[in-house]
Order: C-alpha cells, then structure tokens, then sequence
C-alpha cells in the first residue's frame, strides 16, 4: 500500500484519489500482463523448466538425505523412534524449503516443497530398485525409501493459506515433520511386530537387518534408541517427534537460505574481480 | 579424430573385458598386512553342509542351510591404531557379495548372539554361523570378525556355489503367523508409496497443467515473474489474477484427502498389527571359553622373522619353552587368513588358506625344555594374500603358534616379531 | 564493436518446418540430445556391471580388475580430458570469432533454447553425479568390505560424471559468455550464477579426495551420514545457481520481447548503428 505521501513522475506529492488511480492503473497492467500472448514465450519453456529442474531439484534432496540421514532410510532397521524421526525431516525439507521460496518467489505456486517430494520419490524409489534390489538382491521391503509426498502436501498449504515463508517456517515445518512421520510410520509398523529369534524378542526389522547380510556396516554400528529416554514413560517417541520438527525449522531456514542466497540473490549480478 | 580416439577407447576396454578373469578373494587384500596379522588369529575355520564339487566349490541349493565354525581369538597384540588399542564391541558375521546367503543362527561361545558382544583382548571366541544360499551365482564367503572403530577383519573364506531352487526365509511371529522375510507386507508399502506419489502429482498437475488463471487460461510459469516481482511478497496474486478462489479450494480438497489417506494407513497399521516394539539393541558379553582356560602350553619368545626373496621362505625363530605336564609338538602357525600345518603333528593342509610349514626340530618339546624352532613358511602364499608388508609403516609379522599335548589338547601363544627382509642377496 | 542503436530486427531468417527456434526439435532439440547421451552411458555402465561387478569389481588385486576396471577407470579418465579441452578450445575458438555479430532475435532466441538445453544437461548430468551412482556407492558399500578407492561404484561416479560435472558447467558458461553476450558477455564480468555452478562442480571433485583419505584413515565401514561426507552435501548447494540461469535468460526473452513490442509500436525496423 503507499504511503501518504506518495509521488507522481513529475515531483508532487500525490492525493489520495490519484493514489488510488495509480494503483488501480498498475493493478490493470498486472492483470493484464497474467495472460499476456508473446511471440517467443510459449508454455514449451515452461514444460523444459520443470523438467529438467525435476532432476536437479529431486538429486539435491536425494543426495541432502542419503549424506544427513541416509542410513535411517536405507534400512528398516534404522528406522527407529528417536533418531529417525529427528534427524530424516531435517534433510529433507532444506531443499523443499529453497523450491518453496524460489516457486513462491517467481510464480505464486505454493508447490516447492510437494515439486521436491514428487521429483524425489521416482529417483529414490529407482535409486533402491535397480541398485539395492537388483544389483545387490536386497529385498525390497528391507530397504524402502520414505516418502515425503504427503508431508510436502501439509507444508504447501500452510504456504498458501499463510503467505508467509516465517509462519510456514514454524507451521509448516511442524506440520511437515508431523506428516512425514505418519506416512511412513504406516510403513514401518508390520516390521516392528516382535518374534522369538535366535533366543531373543526381536522384531521384525531387526531379523531383516540380521539376516540380509551386510558385510561393512556391523550391526553396532546401528545408532538406533538404546533405551536412554525411559523418563519419559515410554513417550519416547512422541518427544523425539516434537523436537524432530523444532530441528526441522532449523533446516527450513537453511533451505530458505539456499532459496533466497544461492538460487535468487545471483540473478544478474556480477564479479568484476576474481 | 575423436571417433578415433572413441574406437581405441572402445576397443580396449573391450579387449579387456573379453580375457578378464574372475576373482579369488576381495577387501581384505587391500588392508595392511600388519594390521591382519595383529589383530584376529583365526583358527579351525570349517565350513560344512551341500556337497564339493571338484572345483573346491561348496554346493548348494537356495534355501539349503551350511555352516560355518571356527575360533576366532582377539589377540594380545591389537595395535594401538586401531580402537585406540582397546576393542570393546565386536560383531561376528559373514562377508559375502550382499546377501547372497542368509543368516540363520549364530552362537557364540555356545550361546545364541543376533548381534553385537562386548570383547575382551586375549579372549577366544568359538563362533558357529548358521546361513542358507539366497542368490544364485558363485560367492566367496568369509568369516568376519568386526571391531567397533576399527573394522571388519576377515577370516579364511571358502567358494560357495548357489544353485536355483525354491525357498522362503520364514520367520514365526509373536501370535503365530509365519511370514515369508523376503516380501512381507511389500504390496503395503509399495500401495503406500504410489498413493502418496499420486496425491503429489495431483497437486502439481493442478498448478502447472489442469489450473486456470482468472480469466481461464493454461497457468504459465516462466512468465509470471512480470507480474510476481511488482506485488508483495505475502500477496498469493488472487487480487491479480495469477491464482483465484478455486485454486484455495482445490488445495483444501488435496490437503483434506492427503489427510484422509493418512488417517485411514493409520487405522489400519494400528488394527492390522496391535502388538509393536522398538528396535532392540542386544549386546553381551559372552562367557569364557574352554581356551581361555585352558592351561598354556608353552611360552614363546621370537627371535627373528626373516624373508628371502629370492627363496621365497619366510623363516621364524621361535625359543619356545614347554610350560605344561605333558610333550607339546607346534601343530599350526595361523597368520590373518592363512593356515600353515606341522605335517609332523600328523595333519594336512586342506582347503584355499591351508599350506604346510617345515618346523626343525619337527618333534616335541618334552616339559620343562626350551626348543630353538625353526619355522619356514612358503613366502608365496604371504605374496598372494598381500600379506607381506613390505612398503608399510610397521614391518612386523604376527601370528599365533599352536601348540597341541599329547591328549590333543590345543593352545595357542601369540608371536610378533620385526620382519627382516632381504632386499638384495 | 558494432553498436546497435535499439533493437536488432526480426529479420526472416528461414527455418526448416518443426525446426524453428522453440520448436521441440529446433531450437529445444538439445534438452533431449544432451540428457540422453549421459543417461545411455550411465545405463551402458550400469549394465555392465551387472555381469561382473560382484565377480571381477569385488578384488581390485586381481588380474581380471586390471583388465577392466582399471582400464575403465583410465580410459574415463582420458576421455574426460580429451573431450573437455576439445570442446571447450572449440567454443573459445568459435566464440571469439561470433561474439561480436549482431544477430536478429529469431537467432538469439535459438540460441538461449540451446543454452536451456545446456542447462537441461547440467541437470541430468549432475543428477547421475548425485543419486543414481551415490546409490550404487551406498549399496556396493555398506556390502562389501572396503578395497580401494577404486571401487566399481565409484569408478563411473567419482572418474567419470564428477569431471564431466566440470566439463559441462565450465562449457555452458563458455557459450553463454559468447552467443549470448547480452546476457553473459565477458564486459559486464564473471556472473555469480556461473561462479555458484561451477563452484560446486569443482569442489565436488576436491571432496572425492577427502572423502577417500578419511576412509582410508578413520573408517573403513560405510555409514552414509558420517561427518566427512558433509561436505558434498554443502557444496552440492552451490549448485542452486542454476536456478539463476534459468532466470537470467527468462529475464534476456523477456527483454527480447520488449525490444519487438518497441520496434513495433514505432512502425518498424531501426537500422544497426555501426
């Protein structure tokens, strides 16, 4: 909104009727300019733009994940209730989070964070067949990758209903780590029922990470809970959730980082030394 | 000139690949000689189940179990480089190309161990590995013996030739049922996955495809920024034009479905399986074995190891004292992987990582003497196992000398000595 | 240098028919060429190694290694260098004699769809570089005990896409900085957008050494969240630049655009001032 004493072209101060004709002027000009028909800019540009972006983006938050917490998502039996859900939400809203502010940004489309999640799942998801499953046999249901689809859903919401990237930082970041935790702990609870293995409870992932040989990760060096939250009363799981989505902000505003540091502030600037 | 340059490339790399030859081992050749030697002494690694064939290959189906046992003892003299000269935790295990076998069982001392143990230099453990063939093809199995915040040092391996039959990997669980490891509960994870993945999709499609801007047109994107960058930042562009009512609408929709999907996988996880429990962490320590209680045999103090290049003999000179009741005779000399037998003792070598040594006096240490023995090893077997270490930081030959009494009582007493090599005669 | 007084005009410059400048197999043909090549050769590898990375890949001390993977590892490393200085001499070359040309924006417009599909293969490129053989490294890894650094998934990841990472990031600024000098030309200085890509190829490949010696010194076993893989992490997000370029030459059409409207409103051509 102007201000009060807003000025034309010419050096005077403005009233507010001509304020509010300027602005309705600009806002025409705005509109029109949406939809405006141009001779080289057709939607193929669009379409490359989103394509091609699609690998980068996904093998960012690829490579963000399995280097921050990839050994929580390649196993089930990483797949714990402390260091799980802290530490996987982290790695994989940074890059969601820089797509929100650049899509925001430039178009208006609250679709950075879900852009991220769906360019990730193909290449996850091939990451673990062709090479997990098919080049060294593990089975498939031993090294699912998760999902941040659902996740990345909630957090575009929040965007859009908030327009804000500080309440979608807190918001959206605890709805996100919330989301991704549910969907996927949808997954990993057939794997956690218990049964008598080699004289001991286990459960069922843990038999798997036993079974299905892994010769250079020994099992102890497995960071999964030991048991040191049990002063909570067996709410073990619902701390480590809320102090996963206070570490998620914290990855937010480092995507925001990337977004607006390494993406945006570039654009057209220019070393004159180096 | 560059498809020139293409073609050699192609058809060396070709050429190659056409006389490549396979394996004999892997991994451990590339670990330094001396901390192979230093660390884990194997001993009476055997591996049995299927059948022979007359390759060396052990045989068997998909689904056939074998059996790998053998002693592995943590030797006195780990080196301080390693676990800061203190192994604590350790993981028995099975080197393989991936999980082309699956464990069954493994004892430790007798008692059955998932996983980790707590470990104690100078100890011995008796390990029995239970695995069964999963993927077909000819892998090279090895015990292995894991130190935390060392790494994995490998035993003796042996090929093992998978043939297709069928098989599961069952397990029973708490109520009962019995699942098949290999694909349980897949159908879920991956109906879950591909939902969610639609969902995404869905949200997407609408923003860059099947969504309108206010006056009705396809959606653009990289247009916008003529717009975009004149309004505020905290301004969704409905009042614009870029994005409208409906927009707000069909992502409350979307959201309110995603939400949906979740509540029901909710649901259904906490009807379909009521009983869930943390990932366990068990570790022990495992009780001592008959070795470590063994009485020693004999007191050892190694005067030089020599190695003649040319000859290619590596030569120990052991004082060896008889400390026991009864006649000891040296039966092996272990090293890392390799096995060298008194054919004296009356054994022989057999297998990959078995040769025979030539001890001089070749007899028994009657109890109370002291013997000088003369120990030659074939220096051939040092050169394909890298075991020889030359070009490293620490030239030192370690090992353990096994001793049997005359009731066959066996112990071992551990040597170590600086290599003396021969560079030129 | 000639100057051009407004706008250089929409000459007619003749096109085949579907090979016009944003036509898919015109001026966009290389987004789909570019990303293909690196994909075939990614798969050609990938198949390779299905037959014999688990036989001859698992000893690098054996005859057979030397003889293929070995070889594979010098051949990459030759053919990187050999490709890299051939092309990039060659746009220097061919550049410094175009870089001046005034060229109508039918070109130019072609010619920033040939830079999209540069960026295009950046991004394929780059993806390859960081989850499809990063999840090879991670399942070959965490299997087998550690031999060399030479090690079958490292060979095509570290020797092979890390330098073309190089070569093509160091390439695509070369061509933008010489047909598309309004944009990237050598007087208004080394763009940051670059400086970000190219940085973070580079030091990609820095990372390859560190991340080896700390293998071979601290630990053998291969937990992917291991503080010394971070960095390749944090420079991967150097790689956000490329968002940049994106922009940069959505702003130069967009400008292409205003130049014709101009030219149009004032009735007509304006003459190259030489």
């Amino acid at each position: 909104m102007p201000s009060g004493n807003a000025v034309d072209e010419g050096g005077r101060g403005m009233t507010t009727t001509e304020e509010q004709l300027e602005q309705a002027q600009q806002f025409e000009r705005l509109k029109a300019l949406v939809d405006k028909p141009y001779r080289w800019i057709d939607r193929k540009w669009d379409a490359v733009f989103w394509i091609s972006a699609a690998f980068i983006v996904g093998a960012a938050c690829d490579i963000t994940k399995l280097l921050f917490a990839g050994d929580w998502d390649f196993w089930t039996d990483w797949k714990d209730r402390i260091w799980w859900p802290i530490l996987t939400p982290f790695a994989l809203v940074i890059i969601g989070s820089a797509l929100q502010y650049i899509q925001w940004l430039a178009w208006r489309f609250p679709t950075g964070m879900t852009y991220t999640a769906i360019c990730l799942w193909p290449l996850a998801t091939l990451g673990r067949w062709l090479q997990w499953g098919n080049f060294v046999h593990y089975p498939m249901n031993f090294v699912w990758p998760t999902t941040m689809v659902p996740a990345g859903i909630f957090a575009d919401w929040v965007l859009f209903k908030t327009k804000s990237f500080i309440l979608t930082s807190v918001i959206g970041s605890a709805v996100f780590a919330f989301g991704w935790w549910v969907s996927n702990y949808v997954m990993i609870a057939p794997f956690l029922q218990p049964a008598q293995w080699m004289d001991r409870i286990l459960t069922v992932a843990d038999i798997q990470g036993i079974s299905f040989i892994h010769s250079q990760t020994p099992e102890y060096l497995r960071i999964v809970e030991h048991g040191t939250l049990r002063s909570f009363l067996g709410e073990t799981q619902y701390v480590a959730l809320v102090f996963g989505a206070t570490v998620t902000v914290a990855g937010y505003w480092i995507g925001q980082f990337i977004g607006r540091m390494l993406a945006i502030w570039p654009i057209g600037r220019f070393m004159k030394k180096w | 000139m560059m498809k020139r340059l293409a073609a050699v490339l192609l058809l060396g790399l070709g050429t190659g690949l056409a006389f490549a030859t396979p394996a004999s081992a892997h991994g451990e050749k590339s670990q330094e000689a001396f901390l192979r030697m230093r660390t884990i002494g194997w001993t009476d690694v055997t591996f049995s189940g299927g059948h022979m064939d007359p390759n060396g290959d052990m045989v068997i189906a998909q689904g056939e179990k074998f059996t790998i046992k053998g002693t592995a003892k943590l030797m006195n003299t780990w080196p301080d480089s390693l676990a800061k000269g203190l192994p604590r935790i350790g993981y028995i295990n099975v080197a393989t190309q991936g999980p082309c076998v699956e464990m069954l069982t493994r004892t430790i001392n007798g008692v059955s161990t998932p996983s980790r143990i707590e470990i104690t230099k100078g100890h011995y453990y008796d390990f029995e590995e239970t695995l069964m063939g999963r993927r077909v093809g000819r892998w090279h199995v090895h015990p292995t013996f894991a130190v935390k915040g060392a790494g994995t040092l490998l035993g003796p391996g042996q090929w093992v030739r998978v043939t297709p039959h069928a098989f599961t990997s069952s397990i029973k669980l708490y109520n009962g049922k019995t699942i098949n490891l290999e694909n349980y509960n897949l159908v879920s994870v991956w109906t879950l996955q591909v939902v969610g993945f639609l969902l995404g999709l869905i949200w997407i499609f609408w923003w860059t495809w099947w969504g309108k801007t206010a006056k009705g047109n396809p959606r653009r994107t990289v247009t916008n920024p003529a717009v975009t960058l004149a309004i505020p930042l905290n301004d969704d562009g409905v009042a614009v034009g870029l994005n409208t009512k409906k927009d707000h609408r069909v992502v409350n929709i979307i959201a309110l479905a995603t939400a949906l999907f979740l509540l029901i996988g909710w649901i259904w996880q906490a009807s379909a399986f009521p009983v869930k429990i943390p990932q366990q962490v068990v570790e022990y320590e495992p009780p001592l074995t008959s070795q470590d209680q063994a009485p020693t045999l004999a007191a050892v103090d190694a005067r030089s190891a020599k190695y003649d290049y040319q000859a290619k003999v590596l030569r120990l000179e052991v004082d060896t004292k008889n400390v026991s009741n009864s006649p000891i005779q040296l039966a092996q000399f272990v090293t890392s992987t390799l096995t060298f037998v008194n054919p004296a003792s009356g054994t022989a070598p057999y297998g990959q990582y078995q040769d025979a040594l030539k001890a001089s006096p070749s007899g028994t240490i009657q109890p109370g003497q002291t013997a000088t023995l003369t120990i030659d090893l074939p220096g051939s077997r040092f050169d394909e196992e890298h075991l020889l270490p030359r070009g490293e930081s620490q030239l030192t030959i370690s090992g353990l000398l096994v001793f049997k009494d005359a009731s066959g009582q066996k112990d071992s007493a551990e040597m170590e000595e600086p290599l003396q090599p021969k560079y030129i005669s | 240098m000639a100057q051009v007084a407004t706008t250089a005009p929409d000459q007619a410059v003749e096109s085949k028919p579907g090979r016009g400048p944003i036509d898919w197999w015109g001026g966009h043909r290389l987004t789909f060429v570019g990303p293909l090549i690196f994909i075939v050769i990614a798969a050609a590898l990938r198949i390779w190694m299905q037959g014999n990375a688990w036989t001859i890949g698992i000893d690098a001390s054996s005859p057979g290694f030397t003889k293929t993977y070995r070889m594979l590892f010098w051949s990459e490393i030759t053919s990187s260098a050999v490709i890299g200085f051939w092309w990039w001499t060659y746009l220097i070359n061919k550049g410094r004699k175009i870089v001046d040309e005034e060229v109508p924006h039918e070109v130019e417009v072609r010619r920033i769809a040939n830079f999209w599909g540069l960026v295009s293969t950046i991004s394929v490129e780059l993806t390859i570089m960081a989850s499809f053989w990063p999840n090879m490294d991670g399942s070959w890894h965490q299997t087998a005990v550690r031999d060399t650094a030479l090690t079958p998934a490292h060979i095509p990841m570290f020797f092979l896409f890390f330098p073309f990472g190089i070569i093509l990031t160091v390439g695509t600024y070369l061509y933008g900085r010489y047909w598309l000098p309004k944009v990237y030309g050598a007087a208004m200085g080394f763009p940051w957008s670059f400086f970000l890509l190219i940085s973070a190829s580079v030091t990609e490949m820095m990372q390859v050494a560190m991340n080896e010696w700390g293998h071979s010194l601290w630990i053998t076993e291969e937990i992917f969240a291991a503080p010394f893989h971070w960095p390749f992490v944090l420079y991967g997000w150097l790689a956000a630049g490329i968002f940049a370029l994106w922009a940069e030459t959505i702003i130069r059409l967009l400008g292409i655009e205003a130049e014709i409207e101009e030219a149009e409103s004032t009735g007509g051509r304006e003459a190259v001032v030489a």
